[in-house]
């Protein structure tokens, strides 16, 4: 805890101002004029590479957060359970760079409730100003990479045109001294935080981007960083790679080459030189249902959202038949038989089918974390298999109602009974197959705009707690 | 909680469906009662038969026989024909006549025919209808045609001209299916119920009175409902996909630097491939059939297995 130099108070970081504040005298300080003094509980021999903290710990999911404050934290942003977390104070190690927030937790509100306005499905918990109150600021640790590109490249390519009966080839190399550098490639290094999250919450502005000092992180808190720069480093070569080789080929002097890419990306020196960890800022909210946990993050810097928004059945059940409506009063402009009818219920229910099993993939994918590097990598270290996601247990129901549903229609359709009443009888089977199968599909929906509770090996604990 | 809003999702759609079912109760009431009621058949054709007698002129007389019987009649006012051709033989005389007294009161409006058949050489009912509908009144005139096929166990109301107009293809497939199933086994191939019946149907519509359809309702109430939950759930999909920031919007936010010195492009070798260009396709097949399978009709109309 920083204490203001000239009543004692507490000084913490000012957005508005970006500068330390007093809570009690008002008056303004530069957050580096605490470097030599130190907090109260900062004093450390290793202040050069390590600033002290205290780690608060969520006895549900592990999940950790660090604070400069010793304040009790009474909830955990992670699986979003209301209890005191476990605190104990250490020496983290000092990430080099920080943003500091620029966005208010007002502002922050204010966006989200804009992008509120827009989920016209999600569940009115979601928008009671008690919870939106909730957001906690939090920065977030990521790596950003610095790859250079430099020296001398030969990157063969070709020109191809037809004469007669034969294709001539002309085969060249593309020369020239390269001098490239992308500084600030970021990715974030925190298992809990998925990477989707993080992707969908870029871009961040790294040229506000400023020396690390604790006394930024006073009146907020800082997830760990818990995955390796190696993780990310591919990564970031790759995309320094892919934007070189991009830019080569737009240079007037080697417009109209045909390039081999995988080729050429051996052949641009990527290197990279410096890896910086540094912190973002992201106000962050959870909101916990049974077993599932949805996040909602605002981009600390640009108030860009990324929120997991379940719908509410009910509304969506209500809304559909409202819609019923005028769709009702349009197909009467059509002529419609009951063979047409079946068809078209067919139509419809393969239609669900694929989106069903869209869904049941997506959740699948999500919940195993396979397009997560971040939380691959914790899965490795945990030396835990692919857990199952909720797709596989519970994915029966919806596939076995509507492809009966195909199969009666279709039978119906190719025997052609006289009496209507069978094709009825199909369409609203079909119809009654549809709309379980949309029932499972909104509960997909709901597992796929939420998370498994988060189980963190830092301490333990019991994710179905 | 689950088990809570599934119920409500069943009240809800309970609701709907009887509202909607309502709905068509009330749109049709008036044709309801005519389905309904087992008023004698008797008493109707001959107070019909009685009224419309006043402005026809017979034009051919009963040709009863014991394979067919073939009436015809003229609207002396309107000059529009009525035709009962039974080449199935399944009216009785009394039926036949009962049934040219109500066909009579649609020559007010239009020509009308009513055909049975168990044998032609047509590929359709609806071909078999607008080929007699062209034979007897002409093509383009204003008429209605209904035919009971059990060559092709279909029957259809086919129309022409003006008629057309009153009689479209959507109200001709209401109201055969409306009376197909007095034409089936539940009912024991009930021909002339079935054809007095859809009479009664066109004649209501000639006079501008509306018809029940509850094919039609039913139809678009399932439909509607069906496609206004995936629908919903498209548009759910769409509104919340969030986009992610693609590489030129990350890179703007980082210190990049791109440049190339000397850049030259140098020639170091050929390679030919030989690749024959192709000859431009072989040549155009045999010639196909000339002509076709003769013009369509210009009437149209609905039908229904049987």
């Amino acid at each position: 805890m920083f204490s203001c130099p000239n009543c004692g108070g507490n000084v913490k970081f000012d957005i508005p101002s970006q500068k330390l504040l007093c809570d009690f005298c008002h008056e303004h300080f530069d957050p580096y004029a605490f470097e030599d003094k130190k907090s109260d509980a900062e004093e450390t021999p290793s202040a050069e590479s390590a600033f002290e903290a205290t780690i608060f710990t969520c006895p549900q999911c592990g999940g950790e957060i660090l604070s400069t404050d010793n304040s009790a934290a009474e909830f955990c942003s992670f699986c979003g359970a209301s209890t005191i977390l476990y605190s104990r104070i250490s020496h983290e190690k000092r990430p080099n760079f920080i943003i500091p927030f620029k966005k208010t937790k007002e502002d922050c509100k204010q966006a989200y409730s804009e992008f509120m306005k827009k989920a016209i499905f999600a569940p009115k918990e979601l928008k009671d100003p008690k919870y939106i109150d909730g957001f906690r600021g939090i920065y977030m640790p990521y790596w950003a990479f610095y790859v250079t590109q430099r020296g001398d490249i030969s990157i063969p390519a070709k020109k191809q045109y037809r004469r007669g009966d034969y294709l001539i080839t002309d085969h060249y190399n593309l020369e020239g001294s390269l001098d490239a550098y992308y500084k600030g490639l970021s990715y974030d290094a925190s298992s809990s935080f998925a990477d989707s999250i993080s992707e969908t919450l870029a871009p961040y502005d790294l040229k506000g981007m400023k020396s690390f000092t604790p006394a930024y992180l006073s009146g907020f808190y800082a997830d760990v960083a818990d995955v390796p720069a190696s993780v990310y480093q591919q990564a970031a070569e790759a995309t320094a790679t892919e934007e070189s080789i991009k830019k080569i080929r737009k240079q007037p002097q080697f417009s109209g080459y045909a390039i081999n890419s995988s080729k050429a990306a051996s052949l641009v020196n990527t290197k990279t030189e410096t890896i910086d960890s540094t912190m973002f800022p992201v106000w962050f909210m959870s909101y916990r249902k049974n077993d599932r946990v949805a996040y909602v993050t605002v981009n600390g810097q640009t108030c860009k959202i990324s929120a997991d928004v379940p719908i509410d059945p009910k509304k969506f059940i209500l809304s559909s038949i409202i819609l019923s409506i005028p769709l009702f009063f349009l197909f009467l402009l059509f002529t419609l038989l009951p063979t047409t009818l079946v068809g078209f219920t067919i139509f419809l229910a393969v239609l669900t089918l694929i989106l069903y099993a869209s869904e049941l993939n997506s959740i699948h994918r999500k919940d195993t974390g396979a397009d997560d590097r971040g939380m691959q990598y914790r899965n490795r270290l945990r030396k835990i298999g692919q857990p199952l996601g909720d797709s596989e247990r519970k994915g029966t129901l919806g596939y076995v109602t509507t492809i009966s549903a195909i199969v009666v229609c279709a039978l119906v359709l190719f025997l052609r009974p006289v009496s209507d009443l069978f094709y009825y009888a199909a369409a609203i089977f079909s119809l009654a197959a549809v709309g379980i199968c949309l029932w499972d599909l909104i509960r997909c929906y709901n597992i796929l705009s939420t998370r498994r509770l988060p189980q963190f090996d830092r301490t333990g604990g019991d994710d179905r707690a | 909680m689950r088990k809570h809003v599934l119920i409500s999702f069943i009240k809800h759609f309970t609701a709907v469906f009887a509202g909607v079912v309502c709905l068509l109760f009330a749109m049709s009431a008036d044709n309801y009662t005519l389905y309904a009621n087992s008023v004698p058949l008797t008493a109707v054709f001959s107070d019909k038969d009685s009224a419309a007698s006043r402005h026809l002129t017979a034009v051919s007389g009963d040709k009863d026989s014991a394979a067919s019987r073939h009436l015809t009649a003229a609207n002396s006012e309107t000059g529009n024909r009525l035709i009962i051709d039974d080449q199935a033989d399944y009216f009785s005389s009394y039926e036949a006549s009962s049934l040219q007294s109500l066909m009579m009161e649609i020559t007010e409006y239009c020509n009308v025919a009513v055909v049975t058949t168990t044998d032609h050489n047509c590929r359709s009912t609806e071909d078999f209808a607008g080929t007699y509908f062209e034979g007897c009144f002409g093509a383009h005139t204003s008429g209605t045609i209904f035919v009971i096929d059990r060559h092709l166990n279909e029957i259809f109301l086919y129309s022409d001209g003006a008629a057309r107009k009153t009689i479209t293809d959507s109200k001709a497939y209401s109201i055969t299916d409306n009376t197909y199933i007095y034409a089936t086994r539940s009912h024991n191939y009930d021909y002339y119920t079935c054809s007095y019946k859809t009479m009664e149907q066109v004649l209501t519509l000639m006079r501008g009175h509306r018809i029940a359809q509850p094919m039609k309702y039913i139809c678009s109430a399932l439909l509607a409902m069906i496609a206004a939950l995936i629908v919903n759930y498209l548009i759910l999909i769409s509104l919340s996909r969030q986009k992610k920031a693609n590489i030129g919007q990350i890179l703007s936010g980082t210190y990049t630097n791109f440049q190339i010195h000397n850049a030259v492009a140098r020639f170091t070798h050929k390679t030919k491939t030989y690749s024959p260009q192709s000859s431009g396709g072989g040549g155009g097949g045999g010639g196909g059939r000339s002509g076709g399978g003769g013009g369509g009709h210009s009437g149209g109309g609905g039908g229904h297995r049987i």
